[in-house]
């Protein structure tokens, strides 16, 4: 069974200016562990893509599968409910919630899946990234690349099946940016976990199994 | 997005209007009603009275002013019947025009139909209390001796205007024609009559009338209008209008406060386009101005809305005031609109325009660096603000800069209690541990001071509702709860010398034994030592209205059980000197002490004795007491009518008809009828001011959606990132009630047991009386809390459980 199986993926968006195709037909699929770059120009509908994939929005037209859910036939909640414990997310901008620690953040994931122990995992996954000592800091607390390192332990808590990553090396500066993209694909590589990673970068885009590219809103 | 900002903006200043425009429009209608009732209530707009005849030169210069003027002339004296038999009368001789404001109403039947008449007996003719009818039985047509004069009685007085609420009144009214006093040989020298002479017409020319009246400095003459002849509802319904005007400034107090939240929001999102407006080369001042004429438009509007609001709501007060006034309610002037606008401009100005300002000004490398941390006004110059325009509200409320002042620290000092209460609740439910509500708790510690802001502004209202609701109840019913059962319920006045022992068998039949019956003279206080009374020196005016009215003595010999001398001693039982007794607080307040020389004037003899002691009463026992009791050499002699206070299980009004038919010149008082009708007052006072701290209420819903709006861009991020990591709607739903149903418990909390302490301090301290926790109001309290955070909260925050996740990828929170 394939990771994710999309097919005829379509997003239409109403503008002042008329209805707007931002994703067309696309098909796409992965298969268990596999790792996936999408590149394309900005603006050619790669974050439409991944948030379609991850069900945080819902098609126009066309079926999507993510981990054996037809996302395409869940609502908002159902969606939501197939990503709890089994998908993880790096973004550019962090995200991480700025009322909660470090640790809290990273145990957030786990209590929303409702998997025990949250406080001890945690705490081990942060270790991991290297930020055993920043705990209780809150992110404003952080620095950039610190607070893309929660990220990455944050996503990586539950064992996810699948990552999805927007371009999580956008906002750093080269070396940081290094530092997490080495992070990353080692603990995919230890989990064996999927992962779909939108990014500007050739480099990292190389090092991916497979590199589609984007232009306009269709897969080329 | 920031349609809702000016939403909070105008609603809260429609509600600050709503507010103070309800209470001006009601406080207009009352002062409408007391004006043309109190007019009536002298049967004239001023009057001049004086101990002798009113000369040509003051009655000249009335007319010359253009002012109608009549004569009214009261004495005592005696008539007799065919029959010979006499009785005691109140004479009123009236001039042809009386009265000049009000009517009089007479009837030709005893308690028949009446009629309103204007001007008074003609010459020859008498009018008369229907109880002197009783006493000498006469009817229309027969004849009375009053003086050297025959006189007809030819109508039974039913309303007198001028009469004032005096129960006491000794002697029953006899009308007669001032044309006939010359002849009537019944002022002679010496003689106790008061002269007056009523006055009607413009206030300006009564102005120039007063004017000269006090050039002239006769100190005989005194001058009465209208305003010192408001009865004692009325400058009670003047406190009641205070604290209308305190609870109005409250709801502002709070508005100001939303107005002040939802005016920093917008003021931040301005910020970023006025600084693009600058850096494309617009002035800063070019920017206000467009700042300053919306919020010109929001004002007017609100302004409208508000006072129209206002106007529905001065009705409802008016309904539940509405038995403290004998007829109906004039209509309002339009005058408190001017408030209302004045109101909305304060509160804007006050409250809004520091943020404001301060956005005109962004620095113009926002446009590069938005993170730029946004230029906030200083705190103290927005506080300052606020307190100015709380300062110029409230001394114009209230007419009065110094209780302005004081109410301005009054509220500063609640509001800042209450925010410290509310910080150490937050702080202290912050350290709480409890995993089910992790996330509520987070939400408390991460905005400590938005949360006890909104905890603050919501039991502002609810404690003052609180407060009342137990004040409404509690305190009146404790109060009626600790009257003794066999407390006096009826108390007999007017009883005549010769009544008295046909009273007490009366009163043995019905199995009250041994009750004394009070003498009671009338008296007018008229100097202390060798200072005479109303020649000043009194700081306080009511001292000063108490010595100068005429008021009831009585004299006994031995001292009564119920009474206890706290200073001096009780005079001995064969005493033959001439002392008295006075109550304490009474004496303190008139400035009598021990020892001291009274000069009374009583008819017409003057009663000079020392004060031998000074007692403390129970006044609540409801016995019949007296301020001064003299010895019986004292006061025998004079002219007295008996009164007493009994308990009478009467519940079919048997002993009424007994006594009334019995003793017609007798009046029976029923206590628990007047008791009743005090505490509905109280009752009704309580309840419309709570009515006005109903918008305080909703004020307080305002301030705590304003300050959940400021922290919405935060939720929503929140709100996103869950649904990102797989939290369901529900789960949204779930943490955000439980945070303000969290919130909620804290304010009704606080609310509840602050209340609770506030109505222990009132009965026990203020009141002595025992206090009874009420258990139900003060969980009430706590569910109002939580129901009005938890709605208006989760109403607030709706929108953010709509968010979608896509806000994490497009980061456009
Ligand atoms: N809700 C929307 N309404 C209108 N246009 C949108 C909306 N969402 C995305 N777009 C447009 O769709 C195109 C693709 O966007 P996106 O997927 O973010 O591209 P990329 O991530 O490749 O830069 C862009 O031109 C964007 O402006
Ligand atoms: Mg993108």
């Amino acid at each position: 069974m394939n990771t994710i199986q999309a097919s005829g993926l379509t997003k239409r968006v109403v503008t002042a200016e008329g209805e707007l195709v931002i994703l067309d037909e696309v098909d796409i699929a992965l298969s268990a562990g596999e790792a996936v770059a999408v590149v394309g120009p900005s603006g050619s509908g790669k974050s439409t893509l991944l948030a379609l994939l991850a069900g945080l929005d819902s098609a126009s037209d066309g079926q999507i599968e993510l981990l054996g859910s037809q996302l395409h036939a869940l609502d908002e909640d159902g969606r939501a409910a197939v990503r709890a414990g089994q998908v993880g997310f790096v973004f550019q901008s962090f995200q991480l919630l700025p009322g909660l620690t470090a640790l809290e953040n990273v145990m957030l994931p786990l209590e929303l899946a409702g998997i025990g122990q949250a406080r001890d995992r945690a705490a081990e996954q942060l270790a991991s990234v290297g930020l055993a000592s920043r705990q209780k800091h809150l992110p404003s607390q952080l620095s950039g690349g610190e607070q893309q390192r929660v990220a990455v332990a944050r996503a990586f808590v539950t064992n996810p099946k699948v990552l999805f990553a927007d371009e999580p090396t956008g906002n750093l500066d080269q070396n940081t940016g290094d530092t997490i993209v080495e992070l990353m694909f080692g603990m995919r590589a230890s989990l064996g976990c999927a992962l779909v990673l939108v990014t500007h970068d050739q480099r990292l885009a190389a090092r991916c199994d497979r590199v589609v590219t984007m232009a306009e809103g269709r897969l080329l | 997005m920031r349609v809702s900002e000016y939403l909070i903006l105008t609603l809260a200043l429609v509600l600050a209007v709503a507010a103070v425009t309800s209470v001006g429009f009601f406080a207009n209608r009352v002062e409408r009603a007391m004006q043309a009732q109190a007019a009536t209530l002298l049967a004239a707009d001023a009057i001049v009275s004086s101990p002798q005849q009113i000369t040509a030169e003051v009655r000249d210069t009335a007319l010359q002013n253009s002012l109608s003027i009549t004569d009214v002339i009261e004495f005592p004296s005696v008539v007799l019947n065919d029959d010979g038999d006499t009785a005691l009368v109140s004479v009123k001789a009236v001039g042809d025009a009386y009265p000049l404001r009000g009517e009089l109403r007479l009837s030709r039947q005893l308690y028949g139909v009446d009629r309103g008449v204007i001007g008074g007996p003609p010459a020859g003719e008498v009018w008369i209390d229907p109880r002197l009818a009783g006493v000498l039985s006469v009817t229309p047509g027969d004849e009375l001796a009053l003086g050297d004069l025959q006189v007809v009685v030819n109508e039974f007085i039913a309303f007198e205007p001028d009469r004032g609420g005096d129960v006491f009144q000794m002697a029953p009214r006899l009308m007669m024609s001032a044309s006939d006093l010359p002849v009537s040989g019944l002022l002679g020298e010496g003689s106790r009559a008061r002269y007056k002479m009523l006055i009607a017409g413009e206030s300006r020319d009564l102005d120039n009338f007063a004017g000269w009246l006090d050039q002239l400095g006769d100190a005989s003459l005194q001058l009465q209008n209208v305003e010192q002849g408001r009865p004692r509802v009325q400058s009670a319904l003047l406190n009641v209008r205070r604290f209308l005007g305190l609870a109005a400034a409250v709801a502002v107090l709070l508005s100001g406060a939303a107005v002040a939240l939802a005016a920093r929001q917008i003021a931040e999102r301005d910020m970023d386009t006025s600084a693009l407006l600058r850096a494309f080369g617009a002035s800063s001042q070019s920017v206000i101005r467009i700042v300053l004429i919306r919020l010109a438009a929001i004002a007017l509007v609100a302004s409208l809305v508000g006072s129209a609001v206002g106007f529905l709501a001065q009705f409802g007060l008016s309904a539940l005031l509405a038995q403290w006034f004998a007829a109906e309610l004039p209509a309002p002037s339009m005058l408190p609109l001017v408030g209302g606008i004045s109101c909305a401009l304060l509160a804007l100005g006050g409250f809004c325009l520091p943020a404001i300002a301060k956005s005109a000004d962004a620095p113009v490398v926002r446009v590069l660096r938005r993170d730029l941390p946004v230029a906030r006004p200083s705190t103290w110059l927005v506080i300052g603000s606020a307190l100015m325009a709380m300062l110029v509200l409230l001394t114009w409320l209230t007419r009065d800069i110094k209780l302005g002042l004081a109410l301005v620290a009054g509220l500063i000092t609640v509001v800042g209690v209450l925010w410290l209460v509310s910080r150490a609740l937050v702080a202290l439910a912050g350290r709480a541990q409890a995993p089910r509500l992790r996330r509520a708790l987070e939400g408390i510690r991460r905005r400590p001071n938005s949360v006890s802001l909104q905890i603050s502004a919501f039991s502002v209202g609810l404690l003052a509702l609180l407060l009342l609701a137990i004040v409404r109840t509690d305190v009146l019913n404790t109060w009626q709860r600790q009257i003794p059962d066999n407390a006096p319920n009826y108390f007999l006045v007017n009883i005549q010398p010769e009544e008295v022992e046909q009273v007490q068998s009366l009163l043995a039949q019905r199995g009250v034994e041994g009750e004394s019956l009070h003498p009671m003279v009338r008296g007018r206080l008229e100097a202390i030592n060798d200072r005479r009374i109303g020649e000043g020196g009194y700081s306080d005016e009511r001292a000063r209205r108490m010595s100068e009215r005429d008021f009831n003595l009585s004299y006994h010999l031995l001292p009564r059980d119920d009474n206890t001398v706290v200073d001096g001693q009780w005079w001995p039982a064969d005493t033959t000197e001439n002392q008295f007794s006075v109550e304490q607080d009474f004496a303190e307040e008139v400035g009598i002490n021990l020892g001291d020389e009274l000069h009374f004037r009583i008819a017409d003899k003057q009663v000079s004795g020392t004060v031998s002691n000074l007692r403390e009463v129970q006044w609540e026992s409801f016995a019949v007491n007296f301020f001064v009791v003299g010895t019986p050499v004292a006061l025998s002699g004079h002219p007295a009518s008996f009164v007493t206070s009994v308990f009478i299980d009467d519940p079919d009004g048997v002993f009424v008809r007994d006594v009334v038919s019995q003793f017609p010149g007798v009046t029976v008082l029923d206590v628990g009828t007047m008791l009743e009708r005090i505490t509905g007052i109280l009752d009704r006072a309580a309840l419309a001011v709570q009515y006005v701290f109903g918008f305080t209420l909703v004020a307080g819903i305002l301030v705590l959606i304003a300050a959940v709006l400021a922290s919405r861009r935060e939720r929503f991020q929140e709100a996103a990132i869950l649904r990102t990591l797989g939290a369901s709607r529900r789960y949204l739903a779930g943490s955000v009630s439980r945070e303000f149903i969290l919130i909620g418990t804290l304010a009704g909390l606080m609310a509840s047991s602050i209340a609770a302490v506030l109505a222990w301090v009132i009965v026990e301290r203020v009141m002595s009386l025992q206090y009874e926790f009420n258990l139900t109001l003060w969980i009430g309290g706590i569910l109002v809390g939580i129901a009005g955070i938890w709605s208006a909260g989760t109403v607030a925050t709706l929108p953010v459980l709509r968010q979608s996740p896509m806000a994490v990828i497009r980061n456009q929170v």
